[in-house]
């Protein structure tokens, strides 16, 4: 095993590798930009690296910067996380290359996996059924213009060598396809330094459901069953479960086979996601494979009651896999709401600024995966994610339940958060119902829908403010009152500030 | 008893609201509102930004801190800034905005980032809610829409800038 393993990540994900690390006993090694000089995850580290400017372009992307440290500092191995380099198969080289361990797949698998166009041909090859489409990345607009004619409006245009909704546009018209060929590139360019895009039938409203693979070295591939992403915005998974409340047990048999053969055909190694599409009818497409830890992994750890990190881990050192197939028996119900920096209220803008105030959710069922205390600043520079709240139940109604009951305990303060847009999701009637697809936030949650849910909160603050006034005011009196007695003493509680105006008024 | 009402104004979301309140015994108050009267209690927790407000018996935790010029609130997840005034001030304020009617509406960056792309061009007409511009930030192409319904009456940085949180982007007129 490992003695020491750096992470090449921030923010939540780098503490939660952190954290499965310091259960196995092994040292961590954190690498952190000027912007994240006082980010947690450089503190929970037994050492860490400084490595660039605050843009991650000049820091959490660059591969020399991050390998270097590792070999500075002693480490044998890298966890990459999720997004930055975790799928860049010549990140995964470049590590092996320098004598170090890359906490993954093999750059191949990754490459095979990593451009969407070849994974579509390796898959059609393997059987596992793709969406209509071309396996040809695209750039030039009357080129595009022939491949969606051909395939049919609406199309989707996705970054080849992307994920995460960066780089992709949905296209209804002829006249939206250059503008939005345009952005995806910028954005794909952006993200994934390569503006390679591609496109395929946009399957209208569709459930997302995916597979948590794992795969040792010796040819063992197991499946840790499936998590349903379908409530997504622009792409962006908001809210996942596991076990999915829609799929029929029949189904949920072939899509998880489908998924085995799917990491097999690609030699895979280690943790990964096989995506599907699922149309009404349960009939499933392979969307992609993501070849590295998701950021919803935990509903699935808390299900199967495996650590997938740890897994991972013992996987890279070498270790045989000790689960088979036949051990994973997912019990109870898992919810995750990634709680964002974000206004639900102007169109999900991220929001900066300081963490001034944090009260975080606790008792039964309960885990927190954060990056950020209490103070902390969240800088434009990177992505929104603030925290995974996840939940367990015995059944679904208890983890929705209990969910409702962790999101009115959180209290973050400083930045607009997507909180009070889960506390709506959750409480809709067709979330309830189990049968919900992509379309949902479309369908239910426009600004004037968001706009009603906040103004159920109105009458609560509108009292508040009032009294709270009124406290402020009989307040202000007594500290006159105080300065003309001489008397220092300065209220610094809100007790004693209240006890002043039930003094006032007894007088 | 003597029952002595006082008359307050609250601003929140660009609405106004009317509000009478009441010290009735110890820490209770009645407020009437919107023709009802309800019966609440604001206690102070162990953390001086965190309360707990009591309508009509029934329990709710808020963050409230004062800011300067408002009230900051969070309930629910929300979060809320309620501007208020007693009924005198509000008679000054409402002299001083007659003499100057505003109609100029200054748009500013919500956050900082690269200003991609403007949607509008000078002269233009723009509804509420409608596309204004594209600015770049957290690796995201984020569309900023117009607050009102106007035209636009200048556009005061070139595209392809970077802006810092509050920059002026435009200036438009409100109808």
């Amino acid at each position: 095993m490992f003695k020491k393993i750096l992470i090449a990540n921030r923010g939540e994900i780098a503490i939660r590798v952190m954290r499965a690390c310091r259960e196995l006993g092994i040292q961590t090694v954190a690498v952190y930009s000027a912007a994240d000089k006082s980010a947690q995850h450089r503190f929970y580290a037994d050492e860490s690296v400084f490595i660039g400017e605050a843009p991650s372009t000049s820091s959490y992307l660059v591969k020399e910067k991050i390998i270097q440290a590792a070999l500075d500092t002693g480490a044998e191995a890298i966890h990459p996380g999720y997004g930055f380099l975790s799928e860049k198969s010549d990140f995964a080289r470049a590590v092996t290359d320098a004598g170090l361990v890359f906490i993954g797949p093999t750059a191949e698998s990754i490459e095979a996996m990593g451009s969407k166009t070849s994974a579509r041909k390796l898959m059609k090859a393997a059987g596992v059924p793709v969406a209509p489409g071309l396996e040809e990345p695209v750039s030039d607009f009357q080129q595009a213009l022939q491949i969606a004619r051909d395939i049919g409006f609406p199309v989707l245009i996705k970054a080849a060598h992307g994920g995460g909704g960066k780089g992709m546009r949905k296209v209804f018209h002829e006249g939206e396809l250059e503008t939005s060929l345009a952005a995806a590139m910028r954005e794909s360019l952006a993200a994934f330094h390569s503006n390679e895009v591609y496109i395929e039938k946009f399957i209208h409203n569709p459930h997302h459901i995916e597979v948590q693979v794992l795969a040792d070295r010796y040819g063992n591939t197991i499946h840790l069953g499936e998590r349903e992403c379908s409530v997504q915005r622009r792409h962006q998974k908001l809210i996942e479960e596991s076990p999915s409340p829609f799929l029929r047990d029949d189904v949920r048999k072939k899509i998880c086979e489908a998924a085995v053969i799917a990491a097999k055909s690609a030699n895979y190694i280690n943790a990964g996601t096989v995506e599907f599409l699922v149309d009404e009818n349960q009939n499933f497409y392979f969307l992609e494979m993501n070849t590295r830890l998701q950021v919803e992994h935990p509903v699935t750890e808390w299900v199967t009651g495996i650590d997938i990190v740890h897994q991972q881990i013992k996987i890279a050192a070498g270790e045989p896999l000790q689960i088979k197939q036949q051990d994973v028996q997912p019990r109870g119900w898992a919810i995750e709401c990634r709680i964002c920096a974000e206004d639900p209220m102007n169109n999900f803008l991220p929001s900066s600024g300081i963490i001034h105030s944090l009260h975080t959710p606790a008792g039964p069922g309960i885990r927190d995966d954060r990056g950020f205390e209490k103070n902390d600043e969240i800088s434009i520079y990177y992505d929104s994610l603030l925290a995974k709240l996840i939940t367990y139940g015995e059944n679904r109604e208890t983890a929705i339940n209990r969910m409702l009951r962790a999101l009115n305990e959180y209290k973050i303060v400083g930045v607009s958060t997507t909180i009070p847009f889960f506390i709506s999701a959750l409480t809709n009637s067709e979330f309830l119902s189990g049968n919900y697809n992509t379309g949902f936030i479309e369908k239910h949650f426009s600004h004037d829908n968001l706009s009603n849910a906040r103004k159920t909160e109105l009458e609560k603050v509108l009292i508040a403010t009032v009294i709270f006034n009124q406290i402020q005011k009989n307040h202000s009196t007594h500290r006159i009152q105080d300065s003309i007695n001489t008397d220092n003493r300065k209220p610094n509680s809100s007790w004693k500030l209240y006890g002043r105006m039930e003094g006032l008024r007894r007088n | 008893m003597q029952e002595n009402w006082e008359k307050f104004y609250l601003e929140i979301d660009g609405v106004e609201n009317e509000l009478e309140l009441l010290c009735s015994e110890h820490d209770q108050f009645l407020i009437r509102m919107h023709d009802q009267v309800y019966t609440a209690k604001l206690i102070p927790t162990s953390d001086r930004e965190i309360w707990q407000l009591s309508i009509n018996g029934k329990r709710h935790k808020l963050f409230i801190n004062p800011q300067s010029k408002h009230i900051f609130i969070q309930s629910e997840g929300w979060n809320f800034e309620c501007k208020i005034q007693d009924e005198k001030s509000k008679k000054l304020l409402d002299f001083v905005k007659q003499s100057s009617k505003m109609e100029e509406v200054h748009y500013v960056a919500p956050m900082p980032g690269l200003l991609m792309k403007f949607l509008k061009q000078e002269g233009e007409k723009i509804n509420l809610g409608e596309p204004l511009a594209i600015l770049s930030a957290m690796k995201m192409e984020n569309e900023l829409r117009s607050n009102v319904t106007g035209t636009i009456k200048k556009i005061h940085i070139p595209e392809q800038t970077s802006v810092e949180k509050g920059a002026l982007l435009v200036t438009l007129m409100s109808e």
